[in-house]
């Protein structure tokens, strides 16, 4: 299995000095790693925890303090290895002089793909982030969540193994969020590999498989979301619609057991859910109000559990 | 032509300079690790340094295998269109703007109007693309890294050095454009701005009598334009039957008209063309250059009149002193009309003499091999003026001819004869007329020419540039683009020093130090007599304490540890000096445009010598640059 490790990182720290060569912060202390084919890894953790510095230095983009890096079994600074690489960083960092064909073709420039194959990438990848009908703008002109998607696409844009993603939902509304998640799982059932960062809890758990939490630069925690996540000493029912008069039925049922209800009633979705019905009731019927409080009251059907979590 | 200093030929030029560039390209590249090293190390400690640079150098190479045209090409397709974008063409909008108010303060009645206009031509240029080519590649990399640009695109497989060369080769592709178009619109402008023509009627024109019995010439002048006319002078031979016939205008402020006569009698007109022989490109040839003194040795030196410039050495009048300049591969081929001969000489009066009349000179030709001299012309000179002569092929002598000998007395005291006195022989001399090519040049094409002085007390002086045969003209639209060329080589280099600079200093640093170079390079022979303690008044320190102490420039420095820690400091200084010097190319090298304004060819040796010299800079400072960019932590 040593050849499906796609990304390795050995005992790497990271330090800031100042000019005069002086410690200023250790950004990431020995870190361990590994990361396989076909995975989904989130790397969690609050504001200045290690993560960016963890994609930076998987990159290149800096050198290690001590320590290595290895992508692909080369090492991180091996320029070779960006060819099967795709990288979305925090903000995309695109020259805004360009508009959006012109720099995804820039991009499929520098990996030498041929006119055609490079012609049709950009063809299908504008088509895919659905940006068709400002092609031809300047990035200058595009809102946040445009230039997002235009930087998904260069990210794109050589069909790599491996996509290194740094917060990729910041700056999209709910309904990109979840677009780009859909895209996320998309891309793994194609078989690529995904590391990801993100403080955004709830995108994390909703698709990677694996996560590590960096808290000041160390690594605290790291293994599968559903193990890690799992509550083992609580059991979770989700059943249709009962009547008021089941519950005291299936709360003798539970204490024969010898268990405990600690919580019973219509379990409620999340917002992310609410929001994107809203949109889509607005889609349907132009005009109407949506009808959220007599949903919620429990007269209609409950909203369907969030059962995204992939195993 | 002022051509203070002598460029060498190609073939003589091309060992030493590439000897002396491979020692310097070779401790170049060293300073270069060094430098990457230490600012590594500052940063992360030597051990971590070293590797990286060990890496490096590893790298280095496996990049320079890896080099992809068609990425480098992306990235200049980016340069270029980000400097198009980045409303970069303003420059041309100034460029358009200078030319349509330039022709209201350039002097119409100007002597020479095409110097006048083509260095002016030159120096707009020259200004405008190279401030473009400085401001466009100092900003490009430090936008990268302050846009973060750079973080997408150094994680696509592309190398540093392809960086790097991409927005050398994109900017040079950019400002090539625009030089071609400003060039074009150049060209437009000088033509058409000394563009005219006269007019001429039978009232301007009045008989006058010739020499030959009866016959009659016509004489006048032609209407004032531009504020200079012409002199016109119709010979009797033309005036039998002038129908259709053309003669040429006497020469003012540089240029002649063609006129066209038409009809007959009293309908006689006269037809002016337009501009002719203003824009001329000289293709000369020049000789080496010696002096005869008053007692017949050859010298290197003629005497000095007191001029404190020592461009030109002069002759004694009226004595056995001459200028002597040696030809070599002149072929009758090339020349079957006869020598043309132009000479401009500095004259020096001791006296007023005839101040009606210049200095008179004798110009003799004389074959090294027999020793056979012939006089062949003498001529009146005016200083400064270039006087024109053609040796015919059939040489009627001037004066009576000679065969002598050119001796020299070596620095033991013996006399070294070019021809032994005894195997000079006088039968040579004995013809009425005399065949250039058969009698006075070599087999080989060696000639020499000879120039004296015939009045007394009066001096001759030149330059070795100061005479050539004028071997033949290059058309004129050619030098020009060949003026532009040498344009371009400066703003090669410019983009080449500001892409290099900025890929590891910030933008207005890159251009500061851009301009520190480029200043340094105009300076170049100075700052090297200042490194190696050439100048007067010694080093930076030497200078500045006898400045504050108000002394003299001779003064001694004091004999104490002050004059010591002074004169040492300064050999420090000087060596810092030195270095900064051989950073920076001989900008002067590249500035031709003199050579476009004064009618001159510019030689295409010349112009070789320039293009392997930003070539020789622009290897080491894209090494430098691509370690910069390579060594340099992208996301720090």
């Amino acid at each position: 299995m040593e050849t499906d490790v796609i990304i390795e990182t050995r005992n790497l720290t990271k330090t800031y000095r100042d000019f005069w060569g002086r410690q200023k912060v250790r950004a990431l202390s020995a870190l361990d790693l590994k990361i396989y084919r076909g995975e989904i890894f989130g790397l969690l953790g609050p504001n200045g925890s290690g993560k960016t510095t963890t994609t930076k230095l998987l990159l290149g983009l800096l050198f290690p303090s001590s320590g290595e890096a290895l992508v692909f079994n080369n090492p991180a600074d091996d320029v070779s290895k960006n060819e099967r690489i795709g990288y979305l960083p925090e903000e995309s960092y695109l020259y805004k002089f360009l508009n959006a064909e012109e720099t995804l073709d820039f991009y499929g420039r520098l990996f030498r793909l041929p006119t055609n194959v490079r012609r049709q990438r950009v063809r299908d990848l504008i088509e895919m982030v659905g940006l068709g009908w400002a092609k031809r703008r300047q990035l200058k002109e595009y809102s946040k969540g445009m230039t997002r998607r235009i930087g998904l696409a260069q990210a794109l844009i050589n069909d790599p193994e491996l996509i290194i993603m740094d917060e990729p939902t910041t700056g999209l509304d709910p309904i990109g969020c979840r677009e780009m998640k859909d895209l996320i799982l998309d891309l793994k059932r194609q078989g690529k590999t995904i590391l990801m960062c993100s403080h955004l809890l709830a995108d994390v758990q909703d698709v990677c498989d694996r996560i590590g939490i960096l808290y000041q630069g160390e690594l605290k925690e790291m293994g599968r979301v559903s193990d890690l996540l799992q509550v083992r000493d609580v059991t979770d029912i989700q059943t249709t619609k009962l009547p008021p008069e089941a519950e005291a039925e299936i709360r003798r049922v539970v204490e024969r057991f010898g268990g405990q209800v600690k919580s019973y009633g219509a379990p409620s979705a999340s917002l992310e859910e609410l929001f994107l019905k809203v949109v889509e009731e607005g889609k349907t019927h132009p005009g109407k109000r949506y009808q959220a409080s007599e949903q919620a009251t429990g007269d209609s059907k409950p909203f369907e559990a969030n059962q995204k979590k992939e195993g | 032509m002022v051509l203070e200093t002598q460029f060498p030929s190609l073939t003589e030029w091309f060992k030493p300079a590439a000897l002396a560039w491979i020692i310097r390209i070779g401790s170049f590249c060293l300073i270069a690790l060094a430098l990457g090293f230490l600012i590594t190390g500052v940063r992360m400690g030597p051990k971590r340094s070293w590797a990286i640079v060990k890496g490096a150098i590893k790298n280095a190479f496996s990049d320079l295998a890896h080099l992809s045209f068609k990425r480098i090409f992306a990235v200049a397709m980016l340069s270029f269109k980000e400097a198009i974008r980045r409303k970069i063409l303003i420059g041309f909008v100034v460029f358009i703007i200078v030319l349509l108010f330039a022709g209201m303060f350039l002097d119409p009645s100007s002597q020479d109007p095409a110097r006048l206009y083509i260095n002016f031509i030159f120096w707009v240029n020259n200004v405008l693309i190279l401030l473009l080519a400085l401001f466009i590649s100092s900003f490009s990399i430090p936008n990268d890294f302050k846009y973060k640009t750079i973080y997408t695109l150094a994680t696509k497989p592309v190398r540093s050095g392809e960086i790097v060369l991409g927005r050398i080769l994109g900017f040079t592709l950019m400002c090539s454009a625009m030089l071609i178009v400003m060039g074009v619109l150049s060209y437009g402008f000088v033509i058409r701005s000394v563009a005219h023509t006269h007019k001429l009627t039978s009232d301007d024109l009045r008989y006058v009598a010739t020499t030959q019995e009866g016959a009659q010439a016509l004489e006048g002048k032609t209407s004032t334009v531009k504020e200079h006319k012409h002199s016109v002078y119709l010979s009797p031979e033309i005036l039998k039957d002038p129908a259709g016939k053309t003669v040429m205008t006497e020469p003012t402020n540089g240029h002649t008209h063609q006129i066209t006569i038409v009809g007959q009698g009293k309908d006689r007109q006269y037809k002016l063309s337009g501009v002719k022989n203003m824009f001329t490109a000289r293709v000369p040839i020049y000789g080496n250059l010696r002096f005869r003194d008053t007692t017949n040795f050859d010298t290197n030196k003629g005497i000095n009149v007191g001029d404190e410039w020592e461009y030109r050495s002069f002759i004694q009048g009226n004595s056995p002193a001459a200028l002597i300049w040696l030809f070599k591969n002149i072929k009758q081929s090339s020349f079957p009309n006869g020598l043309p001969v132009e000479m401009t000489l500095g004259v020096f009066r001791t006296h007023k003499g005839n101040i009606e009349r210049g200095v008179m000179g004798g110009l003799a030709i004389r074959n090294p091999d027999t020793g056979l001299m012939v006089e062949t012309h003498l001529f009146e000179s005016v200083e400064f003026n270039t006087k024109r002569l053609l040796v015919p092929l059939k040489i009627k002598p001037a004066s009576r001819p000679q065969v002598i000998s050119s001796k020299t007395k070596l620095s033991n005291g013996n006399v070294v004869h070019d021809i032994p006195e005894n195997k000079l022989n006088q039968a040579y001399a004995q013809k009425a007329e005399f065949d250039l090519f058969k009698d006075l040049v070599t087999a080989d094409g060696r000639v020499e020419i000879w120039v004296r002085c015939l009045d007394p007390m009066q001096y001759f002086g030149a330059a070795e540039p100061d005479l050539y045969i004028r071997a033949y003209d290059a058309p004129f639209a050619l030098n020009f683009v060949k003026g532009f060329v040498c344009i371009w080589l400066e703003m090669f280099l410019i983009i080449v020093y500001g892409v290099t600079l900025s890929s590891l200093l910030s933008a207005p640093i890159a251009i500061l130090g851009t301009i520190f170079i480029m200043i340094t390079g105009v300076f170049h022979n100075y700052v090297l007599q200042l490194a190696n303690g050439l100048t007067e008044g010694g080093g930076v320190l030497e200078s500045m304490y006898r400045l504050l102490r108000q002394d003299n420039m001779i003064t001694e420095l004091p004999d104490n540890v002050l004059g010591d820690v002074i004169s040492m400091s300064d050999q420090v200084i000087n060596y810092i000096i030195g270095f900064v010097g051989y950073l920076a190319p001989d900008m002067n090298q590249f500035a031709n445009s003199e050579y476009v304004a004064s009618g001159f060819d510019i030689p295409w040796n010349l112009m070789t010598i320039d293009a392997l010299t930003a070539l020789a800079f622009f290897i080491p400072l894209y090494i430098f640059g691509y370690l910069c960019m390579k060594l340099r932590e992208i996301a720090a």
